[in-house]
């Protein structure tokens, strides 16, 4: 027992001398600033210059009344790679700078048309950011998206991740950006923002989605509209609700439509690659103009009719200019190599080429479930 | 050595269940990928098929020689002279396993969690841990393993749970597309994991239980290892798809992107601390077979003494040998996939069929 | 130390010592000198003789402590009789037995015996003329009665306790056990104090092994004095050097008399209330009576609950500071937010604020016990104010860690058993500076090792986390959870079969 003890000692004293390192690892919260948003940006000399978006933290009043609204401030820093712009950054603050609850990745378009490859890899290894952070595409300066300041959220940051999982805004998370980055061709989606005067007063700006940039190869390549980006939603099975306006008879029926699903069925056919989609979707009515009896059959299947016209409108139009341009958002080469991998591997290299005279075929059912308990 | 440990065979296999969980989620979805992709799964359940050959060769042992050390027993089938040297060379190659794993979990955390902490301290608090537990004896080993399979259990249903509606099940599909070839070689990977079964002939002579049981309830351990690992790696598959074989610990990656309700989301320093728990386990058990294998080696009886010496000689060693990721993944993890054959499959097959022979022309 | 006292006092007193073993003399004359010499200043020794008998020729000398006999009861049958006597011949001690109705009487020859007997409340008769005396009986000490138990309080369940009354004690027990199976057995411990103890287990079930290894160890402890069974708890206790108890300590009879058809052994020492229960397992101190006496759902969530806030009393503290200094990304940027807000003001890191509020809880927790009655409602009103509001605007603190240390201390007293709460709490310490040191895993790590020390821990041969570790299918039903009334009851061996010879080989450590 004696032995026992005289050794723990030893060690335990070893361990002692070395543990004036333990320290290292410390950040007590004053000595560190939340990062809410990261923005990235090309400058003309070639250099990289990061953005962050930071929370001031307010000191809280002694007799304990809440709702100080937080304070957000913008800082900038330039670089080769983005880790010297970052570490610019942090060079002239007085805290370290914490990217553990980053919300948002601003892309500047200059950046995304070519150096996709960087933002993406430097993403990836960092360790503090997470994988669900969204990423984002913008035409306008990257200084004033991060100092928007919304009018219900505490800064841009926050509201573009609630945008992001609201109303069927096609939303890009870093994982699935890195995922798609491994796949032939290297297709990907990532929503654009912008910022444009409201109707009232010109003075103030709001913040919003708008279109969507498709890239090949880690390039940008062109974009699709808002109305169009259902299509890739609804293809992959991420679309979440939307309200569709058809016409019948001079009335207009205001449409919410819910519950899409798809499933995909690939095939080759003598040299000829087909993928037949058959989607499926429940509606519910909620505005009719005109006073007609709703629950009749006729009527619903029409407007059963109109909307799946729509709907699939909608995604040939996407299909046909994402063929146009060359990317393979839809992910239909994961779905082929499923089925037939030995075609797909010895066409791996020029898939884009295939990928442009893919045949879609789409069968759409739609269902009204609900037309609201009004009725004439 | 001078006192007798006695524990049942659920305490015995629960051991290795933690042991052989813990360190593979860390380390082979990325080698797997490497040469299966897809069909990595196919993999961990064809490799499944050593973990029942480890059983039954215990099962052998414990049959004919109930109250045996191991070190008695290779004497009994090679003689004093080859034995001896056996006795050593394995001691060599499961320090060179010891050394492995400290380092691939202190890389781990420096790598995620601890950047700046400083890896002496990260070895050296689990090495002290380890030589408490050891100095305690064996059955405080096996009772900390029952009060902590749970966690392990935790982990695994945890983030499987937890990223249910993340995974697509598709993924794990098409199967041998380039032929059976390479999920066979995969699976010799994770066979290296499963053959840690071999282990338990060391203490084969501490099992309070009857042969058969431990027979029965170790395919039982074996299937439930290989459950456990296999829905690991459809979880790793379904979030990551093809991205698996980018990233060095996909497990991680997988479980950072957790996110349920608004509030069940950046769980990975909860999942770490349980992982922590499980390589406890592994390295104490395994200090253990060491301290047994030394004493054995050099005639000695006292437990504390070669620990501590042991635990130094690991510390300094661990700190010199493999100083990076990059050599852990080029280097070691090669040397590691040899030395664990050759001692694990190598070694207690030959004695096995050694032995097995000597019976048959009764000799033995 | 105790055992150089002991030898030297025994070295005083040896001659001392011989003649105590003297044996009585038949002269009167001489006994009452060698009483007077040996009860020097000692005024409640009444040594009273008179002369019995026709011709007034023998003499009866009755020597007693005034104030723990029964005078009444003296005076009725034992000196009146006396009195009364008319016989021409010398009585001697059998007959004697006769006149006097007292029915339990014991003869006596030597002079140690007779203190003996007189420190224990007998009253002692010597005849002349005979060479051997008679103690009686009559022993009437003053005592507390039966209360409601101060520590062990229950809603449902009988509210006896036990008194510092051995004999009181004991009948308490036999109450509820009332078949003559149970055994008592009766020892004297301390060189100076002599008290009695008396070791019950009830005979078939218990393991004979296990109660010759207490009597053992019980006759090897070499203490002057025992006034409370804790003395003795730490003498015969497995685990010399852990903080965590290995015996339980209870004060109610219904507790001991469960534990006792458990096949444990209950120790009760004279002059304390608290019965020593023994081999306990780590999970025994977490049960309450009230789990028993409610429904078995009710009683097997108030345990898991129990067992949860356990947890949490131990690293409650030690979480908040690792998350809030090392691993700021779990916590919800909302929270962090209003962290960050809150500590803006205070001067010290996390770990001091977290040392300094716990040393003060603890500080008003152990004043609070050392209070005086009608002081002790202000008192806690100060510590609500100088813990709570006037910490917080002084900027000393932050307002969540009020918080957390409030939900730890509450949490600490959920353990109902006040020595493993207060092992608990103390152990808290360490880990928050080592958590403030290495983050969650100087936490994980500590928890480690608490684990191998409970899991080395024994008492008496029984491993301490018993049902959990081995696993016994049989007593899983009343440790983590409380199983229903009819899965319970049935005896079960909670040692193990080579428990004792194990306990025996292990003691080389």
């Amino acid at each position: 027992m004696r032995f026992h003890k005289k050794t723990l000692l030893f060690v335990i004293s070893l361990l002692v001398l070395l543990s004036v390192q333990t320290f290292a690892d410390l950040k007590e919260i004053n000595n560190i600033v939340i990062v809410t948003a990261t923005g990235l940006d090309l400058k003309s000399n070639g250099k990289i210059e990061a953005t962050v978006q930071l929370l001031l933290p307010q000191i809280a009043p002694i007799n304990g009344q809440e709702n100080v609204q937080n304070k957000s401030t913008v800082i900038s820093g330039s670089g080769i790679t983005i880790s010297e712009a970052i570490n610019n950054i942090e060079r002239k603050c007085s805290r370290q700078l914490f990217r553990g609850h980053n919300r948002a990745i601003i892309i500047s378009e200059k950046l995304a048309k070519n150096h996709m490859n960087d933002v993406i890899d430097y993403l990836m290894r960092f360790r503090e950011y997470r994988e669900r952070t969204f990423l984002f595409v913008t035409d306008r300066s990257i200084s004033s998206i991060l100092q928007y300041s919304p009018f219900l959220e505490q800064n841009s940051g926050d509201l573009l991740m609630k945008y992001s999982k609201k109303n069927g805004n096609l939303s890009a998370t870093l994982l699935n950006v890195a995922t798609q980055n491994v796949k032939p061709s290297k297709p990907y989606i990532i929503p654009i923002i912008t910022t444009y005067s409201s109707n009232n007063n010109v003075q103030e700006k709001l913040l919003s989605i708008s279109r969507s940039a498709i890239f090949v190869n880690n390039k940008m390549v062109g974009t699709m509209s808002h109305d169009l980006s259902y299509g890739p939603q609804i293809l992959n099975n991420t679309f979440w609700q939307t309200v569709y306006s058809v016409t019948l008879n001079k009335s207009k029926i205001g449409l919410n439509i819910q519950n899409v699903k798809t499933k995909l069925k690939p095939m080759i056919r003598n040299g000829h690659w087909i993928i037949t989609a058959r989607v499926s979707g429940q509606g519910i009515i909620f505005e009719d103009s005109t006073s007609q009896d709703l629950l009749d059959q006729k009527t619903q299947r029409k407007i059963e009719y109109l909307v799946e016209k729509k709907m699939e409108l909608t995604i040939k139009k996407s299909v046909i200019l994402s063929q146009n341009l060359k990317s393979d958002v839809f992910n239909f080469y994961t779905i082929f190599y499923r089925k037939y991998p030995l075609e797909c591997l010895q066409v791996k290299s020029s898939w884009n080429d295939i990928f442009a005279h893919i045949e879609v075929i789409i069968n759409t059912k739609f269902q009204i479930t609900h037309v609201g308990i009004n009725q004439q | 050595m001078n006192r007798k440990e006695i524990i049942s065979v659920n305490q015995l296999l629960t051991i290795f269940y933690i042991s052989i969980v813990s360190t593979g989620l860390i380390t082979l979805p990325h080698p797997m990928y490497l040469k299966a992709q897809q069909n990595m799964w196919i993999s961990i359940i064809m490799s499944s098929t050593m973990g029942f050959l480890a059983v039954f060769i215990c099962y052998f042992f414990k049959k004919n020689f109930p109250d045996k050390n191991f070190n008695q027993i290779i004497y009994l089938a090679v003689g004093n002279r080859i034995g001896y040297l056996i006795n050593c060379i394995i001691f060599i190659l499961y320090s060179f396993d010891m050394i492995y794993f400290l380092k691939e979990y202190e890389l781990y955390l420096t790598d995620l969690f601890y950047q700046f902490m400083s890896p002496s301290l990260i070895i050296g608090l689990m090495l002290l841990v380890s030589m408490y537990a050891v100095v305690s004896g064996l059955e405080v080993i096996a009772r900390c393993a029952q009060i902590i399979w749970p966690t392990t259990i935790i982990l695994t249903l945890g983030i499987f749970v937890l990223l249910l509606p993340d995974i697509d099940f598709k993924n794990m599909f098409p199967i041998f597309e380039y032929g059976f070839g390479q999920p066979i070689k995969a699976s010799f990977i994770a066979m290296a994991w499963f053959s840690e079964l071999f282990w338990m002939i060391f203490f084969v002579q501490d099992i309070s239980e009857s042969a058969k049981k431990l027979k029965v309830m170790g395919f039982i351990y074996v299937f439930i290892i290989m459950i456990s690992l296999f829905l690991f790696f459809i979880t790793v598959l379904g979030v990551l798809g093809n991205y698996t074989g980018h990233t060095l610990y996909p497990v991680s990656l997988a479980e950072r992107y957790i996110q349920m309700g608004t509030f069940i989301e950046r769980t990975s320093v909860f999942f770490m601390a349980i992982w922590v728990l499980g390589v406890f386990i592994k390295i104490a058990s395994l200090l253990f077979i060491l301290t047994r294998c030394f004493c054995e080696v050099l005639h000695a009886s006292s437990i504390g003494l070669i620990s501590s010496v042991l635990c130094v000689v690991y510390f300094i060693l661990s700190l010199i040998l493999i100083k990076s990721t990059s050599s852990l993944f080029q280097v070691g993890f090669p040397l590691f996939l040899i030395v664990t054959y050759v001692a694990n499959f190598g070694i207690f097959t030959m004695i096995f069929c050694i032995t097995l022979f000597k019976k048959r022309t009764k000799i033995v | 130390m105790l055992k150089w006292i002991s030898r030297t006092n025994s070295s005083k007193h040896s001659h001392r010592k011989k003649s105590n073993d003297q044996e009585i003399k038949k002269s009167s004359r001489d006994n009452l000198r060698i009483l007077k010499e040996a009860f020097v200043d000692t005024p409640d020794v009444i040594m009273s003789s008179w002369n019995v008998g026709n011709n007034s020729s023998q003499n009866c000398l009755l020597i007693y402590v005034s104030g723990i006999v029964d005078m009444n009861q003296l005076n009725e049958h034992v000196i009146k009789p006396l009195h009364a006597l008319k016989v021409n011949t010398n009585i001697d001690i059998n007959s004697l037995k006769n006149i006097i109705n007292i029915p339990n009487t014991n003869v006596i020859k030597t002079f140690r015996d007779i203190y003996k007997e007189i420190s224990d409340g007998h009253p002692v008769l010597i005849m002349d003329s005979n060479s051997t005396a008679l103690s009686l009986e009559l022993s009437k000490w003053q005592t507390r009665s039966i209360e409601e138990p101060s520590s062990e309080t229950v809603i449902r369940g009988p509210k006896e306790s036990f008194n510092e009354s051995l004999d009181t004690n004991v009948s308490l027990i036999r109450k509820r056990i009332r078949i003559p199976k149970l055994k008592i057995k009766k020892i004297y411990m301390g060189a100076y104090s002599r008290t009695p103890i008396a070791i019950t287990f009830v005979e078939g079930i218990v393991d004979p092994s296990l109660v010759n290894e207490i009597i053992k160890r019980i006759r090897n402890v070499s203490v002057d004095s025992l006034f409370d069974s804790g003395t003795l708890q730490e003498c015969i206790q497995d685990s010399k050097w852990s903080i965590f108890p290995t015996i339980l300590s209870t004060e109610r009879p219904d507790t001991t008399s469960a534990a006792l058809v458990e096949g444990r052994i209950a120790i009760i020492v004279d002059g304390s209330p608290h019965a020593l229960i023994l081999p306990s397992t780590f999970f025994m101190f977490f049960s309450t009576p009230d789990d028993y006496y409610s429904g078995f759902i009710v009683g097997t969530i108030l345990r898991v609950l129990r067992l949860f806030y356990a947890l949490i009393a131990q690293f409650g503290p030690s979480i908040y500071v690792a998350i809030t200094t090392f691993h700021q990304e779990m916590i919800p940027t909302t929270l962090l937010v209003s962290i960050t807000r809150a500590r803006e003001q205070v001067p010290f890191p996390s770990v001091f604020e977290a040392v300094i509020m716990e040393i003060t809880f603890e500080a008003l927790r152990e004043a609070s016990v050392h209070l005086p009655r009608p002081v002790g409602p202000a008192i806690s009103i100060v510590g609500a104010l100088v813990i709570g509001q006037a910490a917080i605007q002084a900027s000393l603190v932050s307002p969540l860690m009020v918080i957390v240390v409030a939900i730890t201390a509450i949490a600490s007293f959920m353990i109902p058993h006040y020595e493993l709460a207060n092992a608990i709490r103390l152990l808290r310490f360490p880990i928050i500076i080592f958590a403030s040191l290495c983050g969650l895993l100087g936490i994980i790590f500590s928890f480690i090792t608490i684990l191998i020390h409970l899991c080395t821990l024994r008492s008496f041969g029984v491993p301490y986390t018993e049902p959990l570790t081995p696993f016994k299918k049989s007593s899983m039903m009343d440790s983590l959870i409380r199983g229903p009334v009819w899965k319970i009851q049935k005896h079960r061996r909670f040692t193990e079969k080579n428990g004792m010879k194990r306990e025996r080989r292990h003691k080389g450590r």
